[in-house]
């Protein structure tokens, strides 16, 4: 094998451990929330919530473009539990896929959904570098090409109309 | 020999999961960017003599949903049963069904024994968005009333769970590389601070 392979092999491992540890925290944050929101039944209350009503002055942009007269703004607030709060990082991302009209409107959830698309670049990278590690495991080609055809075979059921 | 086991259950495992970890992650675009333009339905169906089982004036949640799913196979529909709606004025059932690569909404005339039909083709978009979504959190109490669901849940689970001891066995298998060790430690620290960082950034 070329030198340049060889680096290549050394890179796409290092790639491989690198973004995992980076990731782990993110990932294991994902990985419980969604657990949550497939579970609601492991939980009681998880949609307590306190709710604060109270008013005060606001100053009229003057492009606003709104009927602000009153100059007051009357205020609705909702403390979510401890465990919806975590829940809703898996779901925080300002805007719905099918209402095209939704905007973030906020840094924080642009700041977020960017961290999300990191994440999931940074999965994919890693499921491909390992599919090439795995590759040139050439004593393993046969247990993990059925493994791999087992995965696809099962995920892609699911994308597929065969079910009754 | 619990490294070289560690290693072995990593490759296959990781190779196993990896089609549900690609279609998890390739959804997520679909989730935080797309502003799909969905297609037009197909024209309605209308399908006469149905058998309608009764009380669904007096049923609710997966009672009644159970009854529904008698309807299903009537108007050649499968899927899972989003919700129902029971209008009493003109005695109407309308609930939507679901799949990956269709959709469906069967609106049922109890008196008439009818139903009239509307399907929805799905992109593969779409239908992985589904996929991630699926089961949720919504109608938790008839919720994986299609077997499609219930198996789903069950890979959607096992996907986590094999993802959770992927990430920890490859935290075993770095820590054995000595040499890796200084680096390894400060992208750990780097993604602690990222992260809580965020998550204070957004509770606070």
């Amino acid at each position: 094998m070329s030198s340049s392979g060889k680096g290549f092999d050394v890179w796409n491992r290092k790639l491989h451990y690198y973004l995992g540890l980076y990731f782990l925290f993110f990932l294991w944050l994902l990985s419980t929330t969604g657990l949550m929101l497939n579970h609601q039944q492991w939980f009681s209350n998880l949609y307590d919530r306190v709710e604060t009503s109270y008013e005060m002055p606001i100053e009229a942009g003057p492009a606003s473009g709104t009927d602000l007269t009153a100059q007051r703004a009357f205020i609705r607030q909702f403390d979510n539990t401890a465990p919806h709060s975590f829940q809703i990082f898996h779901t925080f991302s300002g805007s719905r896929f099918n209402q095209p009209d939704s905007r973030r409107d906020w840094i924080v959830t642009s700041l977020w959904v960017w961290a999300m698309d990191a994440l999931t670049t940074g999965l994919i990278v890693m499921v491909l570098g390992s599919y090439y590690m795995w590759y040139r495991l050439k004593q393993r080609h046969t247990l993990g090409a059925v493994v791999l055809t087992a995965g696809f075979v099962s995920c892609g059921f699911f994308l597929t109309r065969f079910l009754p | 020999m619990l490294y070289r086991w560690t290693r072995e259950l990593h490759l296959y495992i990781g190779l196993f999961i990896s089609p549900f970890v690609l279609l998890f992650a390739v959804s997520v675009f679909y989730l935080n960017h797309a502003k799909p333009a969905l297609d037009a339905p197909l024209p309605a169906q209308l399908y006469e003599n149905l058998y309608i089982p009764d009380g669904f004036d007096q049923l609710q949640g997966r009672e009644a949903v159970d009854r529904a799913r008698q309807i299903l196979p009537q108007v050649e529909a499968t899927g899972e049963i989003g919700f129902l709606r029971y209008i009493a004025e003109d005695r109407h059932l309308i609930f939507p069904v679901s799949r990956a690569g269709l959709e469906t909404t069967v609106d049922v005339d109890l008196d008439a024994r009818t139903a009239t039909v509307t399907r929805r083709t799905t992109s593969l978009w779409e239908s992985l968005a589904y996929l991630h979504k699926m089961p949720g959190p919504h109608s938790v109490a008839i919720r994986g009333n299609w077997v499609g669901t219930q198996v789903w849940r069950w890979f959607a689970d096992a996907t986590i769970y094999l993802l959770l001891f992927i990430s920890i066995s490859g935290f075993y298998l770095w820590w054995a590389l000595t040499a890796e060790r200084q680096v390894g430690l400060t992208l750990l620290a780097t993604s602690a601070v990222t992260l809580f960082g965020l998550i204070h950034v957004v509770v606070r």
